[in-house]
């Protein structure tokens, strides 16, 4: 499941990547932006800077900057940071496996098993999407939209 | 493109596993020339040894030559008379790497001019050169002949400094006698990895019985083998793309939970396997640059495990005093009087690890097993060197091997994948990481094999 931390890790990560390389930006801006209260998202930099993904400075001119540009940081390895290993239920994962209360065979459990697959699709499909591929989806959005008025 | 005529440069291991995947999986139009400056084939580091004591650090059941057989070296085992002596229970056991040599020797009979079909020729020589023409590829060798083919693939190995006699560092891929290393001789070792133990075992073995000290940064020897069940992990569980710190923690953390469960880290390490080459790619360059700095020797001495009975020769040498292990720096050597083999000696200089002081010590040699992790700048062999020069390849930012593209293909200086010259094996580290041992490079030459039939 995408919980919240892990939709605004990404939107943060989205601010990130469509500032110019280089430049700071303080958490205030990124949580003022983009609705986050900032006490959670700074707890989400911490989580994301100890990954490497991002880097901080302290003081003036600090503040927080992607440590990778955005076509290399991938958007399925920034949420298994922020939620886990993907799994849709806390059963459907190899290495943080959590049993369910009422599980009576995990290894035949369909629900289990179906969520299983489930997961492994959606790593497999986040894992191939780019930091930059995800900020220029809404673009793009509105590039076809554009031609479709140039067309009409 | 055709691509009937195929050079492959170097007969170690890597171009041996090439040259039969691409036999038994072409057509019989499909033609193989291996260059090999040695005297045959399989005699790379790793299996030019004679030492009955150098055995396998890998268990015979992982070793076959083929990703789609893995049975064809455990086979080859019961059926092969060479074999016999030694004691094979199951697939969980480790034979001396002479063995395996001869198993390479006879992968490729087949394809031979004598005794058959000749659709492989070995050629003895040094490559000196590789060249792009319009059509195809042709290698120089040393003594001026040059063969022509539609590609080339280097599989030169592991680049590592080649032995001079008159040098004061000797390395690890020299016997004693070869190195004139006197019985009663006080010996330091650099380095507490597998090539040390190599070392050790065979100065024990040649009769020789003065003081032997091993010394590396952090005196970690690797860890042994045992019959592991590893567990299964989806990419999804691995936090690809993070720093090496991070992944560490998440490894301890999985080691933890798999331990819970009654496993044990290696179940975890083995599960990890299929993964590395990803895990690799994913480090940012300067993760991977904090990787081989600090994380390396770690994840080495729990991936490149020591076969029992290895661990067992080690554990009694250190008992019995006979090899002692250090921990600390090397500070630099100074010869005095006489050169090693007349019997002068050298004062090492090192600093304990976790101490300020510098000591010293007087021995007869130093053996050189800091393995194999060359930056092939300077240790590249004369056809490497030449290929950097000329920009047809270019060194990794990391200087541990050449640059080449996903599909094996050499990247030159202006960063474009040669079309047609490609490498395998340990030269490619920089861009697989794990490509060290056999069953990552059969996987490789597979996937190169599937590549050029596709090219077909």
């Amino acid at each position: 499941m995408l919980t919240m931390k892990g939709k605004y890790g990404l939107k943060a990560m989205l601010h990130l990547a469509g500032t110019p390389a280089g430049k700071m930006v303080l958490s205030e801006e990124i949580a003022r932006t983009n609705g986050i209260s900032k006490k959670f998202l700074d707890a989400i930099l911490g989580d994301l800077r100890n990954a490497g993904f991002i880097h901080a400075r302290k003081g003036r001119n600090g503040g927080y900057v992607l440590s990778r540009p955005p076509e290399e940081i991938r958007v399925g390895h920034i949420l298994r940071v922020l939620d886990g290993p993907l799994a849709p239920i806390p059963c459907a994962s190899r290495t943080a496996y959590r049993r369910c209360n009422d599980c009576q065979d995990e290894e035949r459990c369909q629900v289990r098993l179906a969520m299983l697959e489930v997961r492994n699709a959606i790593s497999a499909i986040l894992d191939e999407k780019t930091l930059a591929q995800f900020r220029s989806m809404g673009t793009e959005l509105d590039d076809d939209l554009a031609e479709l008025a140039i067309n009409a | 493109m055709s691509a009937s005529r195929i050079i492959i440069i170097g007969g170690g291991a890597s171009g041996v596993l090439l040259a039969a995947q691409l036999l038994r999986t072409s057509g019989d139009r499909l033609k193989i020339a291996l260059i090999e400056r040695r005297g045959g084939i399989g005699r790379g580091i790793a299996y030019n040894t004679e030492e009955p004591d150098h055995i396998l650090n890998t268990r015979v059941g992982s070793m076959s030559a083929y990703a789609d057989d893995p049975e064809h070296f455990w086979r080859w085992i019961q059926a092969s008379e060479a074999a016999k002596p030694f004691c094979v229970a199951d697939t969980f056991c480790f034979v001396p790497r002479k063995l395996y040599r001869r198993y390479l020797e006879e992968l490729v009979e087949p394809w031979l001019k004598h005794g058959g079909d000749g659709r492989l020729e070995i050629i003895h020589g040094e490559c000196v050169d590789v060249t792009e023409t319009d059509g195809g590829v042709a290698a120089t060798l040393a003594s001026g002949e040059s063969h022509m083919g539609h590609i080339a693939v280097l599989a030169t190995g592991h680049h590592v400094p080649s032995f001079s006699s008159g040098n004061a560092l000797l390395h690890a891929w020299v016997s004693p006698e070869e190195a004139g290393i006197q019985e009663e001789a006080a010996v330091l070792i650099l380095g507490t990895g597998l090539s040390m133990i190599d070392c050790a075992i065979q100065l024990i073995n040649s009769g020789h019985r003065g003081p032997i000290t091993a010394l590396s940064r952090r005196g970690l020897l690797p860890l042994p083998h045992k019959r592991s069940q590893p567990i299964r992990i989806d990419p999804a569980d691995i936090p690809f793309g993070t720093d090496p710190a991070y992944l560490l923690h998440w490894f301890r953390e999985t080691v933890r939970w798999a331990t819970e469960r009654g496993g044990d880290w290696r179940d975890v390490v083995d599960g990890i396997r299929p993964y590395t080459r990803q895990i690799w790619q994913s480090l940012s360059p300067g993760g991977k640059q904090r990787f081989l700095r600090h994380a390396r020797t770690f994840w080495e001495i729990h991936r490149h495990r020591l076969p029992p009975e290895s661990d067992l020769r080690v554990r009694l040498a250190l008992q019995s005093g006979r090899l002692e292990i250090l921990a600390g720096r090397f500070l630099g050597m100074e010869q005095q009087g006489a050169g090693p083999q007349e019997g002068g000696s050298l004062t090492v200089r090192f600093r304990r690890r976790g101490s300020r002081a510098v000591e010293s010590r007087s021995v007869n040699h130093v053996i050189d097993c800091t393995g194999i992790l060359r930056d092939p700048a300077d240790h590249g062999d004369a056809l490497i060197t030449s290929l950097l020069a000329r920009g047809i390849a270019r060194r990794d930012p990391l200087g541990i091997g050449i640059e080449v593209d996903g599909r094996c293909a050499v990247i030159d200086r202006q960063g474009t994948s040669r079309r047609r010259i490609f490498a395998v094996g340990p030269v490619t580290r920089a861009q697989f990481w794990e490509v060290t041992s056999i069953p990552d490079i059969r996987n490789q030459c597979a996937a190169l094999g599937a590549e050029f039939a596709a090219q077909r």
